[in-house]
């Protein structure tokens, strides 16, 4: 898509001045009448930069009518001209008219590189012509190297290199119809996935080292015109792109760093080498290069750049467009926070994935000739949303008669996402990097948009995370108007570490509460050494925090992360934390563990800090395993005596149950209720009575032991209520246990 | 009938020069411009197809060009043309391809590999090549190169890694440095922390994490520091000089030599490096240091207190690893091959084999030097002396 309005006039008047010869101005200057036509040319470069492309050119043709026979202006006049027509035949007068302008700088100062470089450039806009703009480039090479001028000569290299690197990415991935099928036909492809998984598997093969000769002399070209130039960024990205494409990334990271030298504070340099970092897999650095990258960029560029509309559905996108800057702001950290996979990373995996992606479009299907972006583009619109392709093929064009009209002088690009079987035709001019999508599949694209915005598969590969059972338990803290809040996680280091050839690892944990607005209240981060002892598949390593908060909502993450298997696990969750009323009958939630004991023999506890807890963070247990259960009531009532009196019913119902056959459990080991048993087919009820003592009537802790018996693997409801008998009043809470097959 | 014996004389004058060059090129020898031979070859399917057109068609045909002799003059001028672009193109590649030595055409052998490899390394007869697949070990047998097992499977961001006793491995990763005991079992976590380069001897091993290398026994099995030294920068290889009693060093900024002093290290030299250096090679008192855009040095270490600076070779676009082999030295530069170089004096270019894929890594020992072919994954065992 081009750039609109005062971009692209902004865009091409830089362009206009930085071609701008000074030598060949000093040549001229010495005609009557070019002083003043040096100035009109000044004015009209002013009011080109100022966006007003009419009045500038007006004021060329002025200058050229002035000082007919001064060079510059009409080169000026033809760059004008050339720079803001389009490809194709749309604009053939106004290229004409460009040519005709250069031709006539040319009489005037017969080889110079400068304007054989413009004639070539309007050349390869010019449908039929663009075999002949090869040829002026080497016209301008000759001259430039004459002249010796190195910027100069810098721009021709980067003009040839540029050439035959569009003719690679021609015949890259090119591959050779085996089947009957002449061609691809991108309406087979929409109606039926099959088609494309064929025709990569079955119905064409790979040319290998196609393109290779267009390859070797861009990259030739392009690195002539670094050693001309360090500094030109055209040339520095077309090689980079070369070396990405190549898979050449430690290539691409030390080019990108020693072109750094000369252009320091330039963002795509930064970029092109994060992203080459990225590939190499050394994320964290990538990451630091992309932060310094971003605000080097120009602020419309960063935001069209870096924008989430490319990521979201057609009208969320819409909405999101409308937001003001800040809420857009506050939007763009949500959906990162949200979208980024582990906080115990250093980096934003999706966001440097994003990144990744948005440089790669730029570095490959951007082009200044045509003020196109390449994020803007229908491929570097697909490669935002669902990454680079896994399978991607390119077809000849069409020489003869086809069914597929688009075919015919047009290269069929096909890109294909096995795993989602997404597939996107894309068609256009040989030699040109131009695609659009082929036949439907822009209706296609727009549908899967609104299915799938956008997907991080690719980072989900190398990146895989397994889930943590997280139980979180409230309880009333010391203090009024604050809650205890305690957070238990079972990682699952031996998953984590499966099919690792090692003893022993580093296990990195870190839990991570925000409140709504994604602020980080907690960051708690840890380092250990984990040894696995057995060979249980199912071990886990248990990790508690403690935190005593305000009531509100909260988010919080528990993230482990074991980096020499690569494997992470995360449990996340909302966190509400409703206040405890003093004065009034509740219950905590109930704390559920594998094993809980006094900490000093016999003595009743009076909060839980009294007591060996041993939480279980999954919740999930085995038939015939012993639950413990902790919990505690607040504001119970005494009776003239002074003491408490209270009725705990605890019921144990099946939600979901992988067999059919009754459950049994029974109460027994620790607290009040002893060996009381129950049976029932789909729900067990205790009930048993408790008096507290004066001293704990404000907080009574309560605890036993669950013996599951006969249970069989399902998902169950366990209920606990509290009744305090001299109030009459009841609390109720309720926890979601999982019993899993022996 | 005339025409086609014509075409048939043209045909047969072409296949003559293809075969030999052929067989030339098979030798090394020099190579016949394919400009001349495609122009041949077009010539002779020009003469063919206007032969043809007249056999068909008859003598005579209406037109500006309708008598037979117009019509073989254009269609063979047309074919020698076509051949001519065509072998242009041929001779450019060529010429785009060899621009940095002669074709070399080792023989070679070869084994498939899984996953990502980076890293390869030999000791004796055998050779481990790590990668996110972990460690893949082969045999080198007279025939092949033998699949010999897989260990350190499912470890991630393999850094470093060299062989010790037969079948012992240190393995550098993001997270440490693992110790793998011989033939099986898996691996012991001796070092925490990012570890970029490690290098063994029969019962120590070199550790060089940060800019620390270290010193610890090979039979170590607690996770800890070791004794060691700072050597300024970050470390990105290692090399034992046993000859010596030395360890060399290549860090961001300098080639380090450090005398091993019983459970420790001690700095020797520092020798300041103007570029960033990827990886080291040692043979003798010889030393060979990668990096990358800016080629391949020579130092000589015979005085280990100042190394010299012997000769500088940047002929390869890249180079990513190296290794010696008597007078010759092996320079992997990624998709333009593997360059062999005549180091006996200056270093001179004995030619490039390009065959050898995408050479990633490089690695010689006794008669023989291996090559990480990122192209074909794979890696590939040729003779270090080959002709």
């Amino acid at each position: 898509m081009p750039l609109a309005g005062s971009s692209r006039a902004a865009a091409f008047a830089l362009l206009i001045g930085s071609v701008l010869a000074p030598d060949a101005r000093a040549q001229e200057a010495a005609r009557p009448g070019d002083a003043i036509a040096d100035s009109l040319i000044a004015a009209a470069l002013d009011r080109a930069r100022a966006g007003d492309t009419s009045s500038a050119l007006r004021t060329l043709d002025r200058a050229t009518k002035v000082a007919p026979k001064h060079a510059i202006a009409h080169y000026q006049r033809g760059v004008m001209l050339s720079r803001s027509s389009d490809l194709g035949m749309s604009d053939l007068f106004r290229r004409r008219s460009a040519t005709n302008a250069i031709k006539r700088a040319l009489d005037l100062d017969p080889g110079n590189p400068l304007y054989l470089i413009e004639l070539g450039r309007l050349r390869l806009k010019t449908p039929f012509l663009r075999l002949d703009a090869q040829r002026l480039f080497r016209r301008a090479l000759e001259a430039a190297e004459k002249r010796g001028d190195r910027r100069v000569l810098a721009d021709v290299r980067w003009e040839l290199g540029q050439i035959h690197e569009r003719r690679f990415i021609t015949m890259a991935n090119r591959r050779l119809m085996t089947s009957t099928a002449r061609t691809f036909d991108p309406e087979y492809a929409l109606e039926d996935w099959h088609y494309t998984h064929n025709f990569f598997t079955q119905w064409s093969v790979p040319i290998d080292d196609a393109g290779e000769l267009d390859y070797r002399k861009a990259e030739e070209h392009y690195r002539a015109a670094l050693e001309a130039d360090s500094a030109h960024l055209g040339a520095a990205t077309g090689l980079l792109g070369l070396l990405h494409d190549g898979f050449r990334y430690e290539e691409m990271s030390a080019v990108a760093m020693a072109l750094r030298q000369a252009s320091p504070n330039e963002p795509r340099l930064l970029m092109a080498q994060a992203l080459a970092l990225h590939r190499l897999g050394r994320d964290h650095e990538a990451g630091q290069l992309f932060d310094l990258a971003i605000p080097l960029l120009r602020d419309e560029e960063r935001h069209d750049m870096l924008n989430l509309v490319a990521l979201l559905r057609k009208a969320d996108a819409s909405e999101y467009a409308a937001l003001g800057d800040s809420a857009r702001a506050e939007f763009e950290a949500l959906y990162w926070s949200l979208a980024d996979p582990l906080r115990l990373t250093p980096v934003n995996e999706a966001k440097l994935e994003f990144l990744s992606r948005v440089t790669y479009a730029d570095l490959r299907f951007s082009s200044a000739e045509f003020g196109i972006r390449g994020w803007h583009t229908d491929r570097g619109d697909i490669l935002m949303r669902y990454g680079p392709p896994p399978m991607v093929g390119t077809v000849a064009p069409e020489t003869g008669e086809s069914l597929n009209n688009e075919a015919i002088a047009n290269v069929t690009t096909v890109w294909y996402y096995p795993d989602t079987k997404l597939r996107f035709v894309f068609v256009g001019p040989p030699a040109m990097n131009s695609s659009r999508f082929a036949g439907d599949f822009r209706a296609y694209a727009e549908n899967a948009r609104y299915i799938a915005p956008v997907s991080f598969a690719n980072i989900e590969e190398r990146f895989p995370i397994d889930s943590i059972g997280v139980q979180v338990a409230r309880f009333r803290a010391d203090r009024p108007d604050a809650v205890d809040v305690s957070v238990f996680a079972d990682v699952p280091t031996a998953a984590m570490l499966r099919d690792t050839d090692v003893r022993e690892a580093s296990l990195e944990t870190g839990f991570f509460l925000s409140d709504l607005r994604r602020r980080t209240l907690v960051a708690d981060r840890d380092t250990a050494i984990v040894r696995l002892t057995d060979d249980r598949p199912d071990a886990v390593s248990s990790r508690s925090w403690r935190r005593t908060l305000a009531p509100g909502d909260y988010l919080y993450r528990v993230e482990a992360r074991q980096p020499i298997s690569g494997r992470n696990a995360r449990g996340l969750a909302a966190l509400p934390v409703a206040p405890f009323t003093a004065g009034t009958h509740q219950l905590s939630d109930i704390l559920v563990a594998r094993h809980i004991g006094l900490k000093s023999g016999g003595d009743k506890p009076t909060s839980r800090d009294d007591l060996l807890i041993m939480p279980a963070g999954r919740l999930t247990f085995a038939p015939g395993d012993t639950i413990f259960l902790y919990w505690e009531s607040y504001g119970l009532v005494p009776d003239s005596n002074g003491v408490g009196r209270a009725r705990i019913d605890l019921a144990l119902r099946v939600d979901q149950l992988h067999r059919q056959t009754g459950i049994e459990v029974f109460l027994g080991g620790i607290g009040d209720a002893l060996g009381i048993t129950a049976k029932g087919d789909d729900r067990v009820s205790l009930t048993y009575d408790r008096s507290i003592n004066a001293g704990a009537m404000d907080r009574a802790p309560d605890h036993l032991a669950l013996g599951l018996g006969s249970a069989p693997p399902g998902t169950y409801t366990l209920e606990i209520t509290v009744t305090d008998l001299v109030a009459n009043v009841s609390a109720t809470r309720q926890r979601v246990l999982q019993v899993r097959a022996p | 009938m005339r025409r086609f014996v014509l075409s048939l004389a043209l045909a047969a004058t072409t296949l003559g020069p293809l075969a030999s060059d052929a067989i030339a090129q098979d030798q090394g020898r020099g190579r016949f411009p394919r400009k001349y031979l495609f122009s041949l070859i077009g010539a002779a399917v020009g003469t063919a197809v206007g032969g043809s057109y007249i056999a068909f068609q008859g003598q005579s045909q209406p037109g500006n060009c309708g008598d037979p002799s117009c019509v073989v003059a254009v269609t063979v001028s047309a074919g020698a043309l076509i051949g001519y672009m065509i072998g242009r193109e041929f001779d450019e590649l060529h010429a785009l391809r060899y621009r940095g030595g002669a074709p070399l055409k080792p023989q070679s052998v070869s084994a498939g590999l899984i996953g990502d490899p980076t890293l390869l390394t030999v000791e004796d007869d055998l050779i481990a090549v790590g990668g996110s697949a972990g460690v893949q070990f082969f045999r080198s047998t007279p025939n092949q190169l033998r699949a010999d097992g897989r260990r350190a499977a499912g470890v991630r961001g393999i850094a470093a890694l060299d062989l010790a006793q037969p079948g012992a491995m240190a393995l550098g990763s993001v997270t440490g440095l693992y110790l793998f005991p011989p033939r099986e079992g898996p691996g012991a976590l001796v070092r925490p922390g990012e570890i970029g380069a490690t290098v063994t001897t029969v019962d120590r091993v070199f550790i060089g994490g940060g800019s620390r290398v270290e010193s610890a026994p090979l039979s170590a099995d607690t996770s800890r520091t070791w004794p060691g030294v700072d050597v300024g920068s970050r470390v990105r290889d290692l090399e034992v000089d046993l000859g010596r009693n030395l360890v060399w060093a290549v860090t961001d900024s300098a080639l380090v030599a450090l005398r091993i002093a019983g459970d420790s290290l001690e700095s020797v030299s520092s020798t300041p490096l103007d570029a960033r250096p990827r990886t080291l090679a040692l043979e003798g008192s010889r030393l060979a240091v990668t990096f990358g855009e800016q080629g391949v040095r020579l130092f000589d270490a015979t005085e280990p207190t100042a190394p010299r600076l012997t000769a500088v070779w940047e002929g390869a676009r890249f180079a990513y690893d190296v290794s010696l082999a008597g007078t010759r030295m092996f320079v992997a530069a990624g998709p333009e091959g593997l360059y062999v170089l005549d180091i006996s004096a200056d270093p001179v270019v004995i030619g490039l084999a390009r065959e050898l894929g995408f050479a990633a890594a490089v690695a010689s020992f006794g008669p023989f030097t291996y090559v990480l072919d990122r192209s074909t994954n794979s890696v590939r065992r040729i003779e270090s002396e080959f002709q």
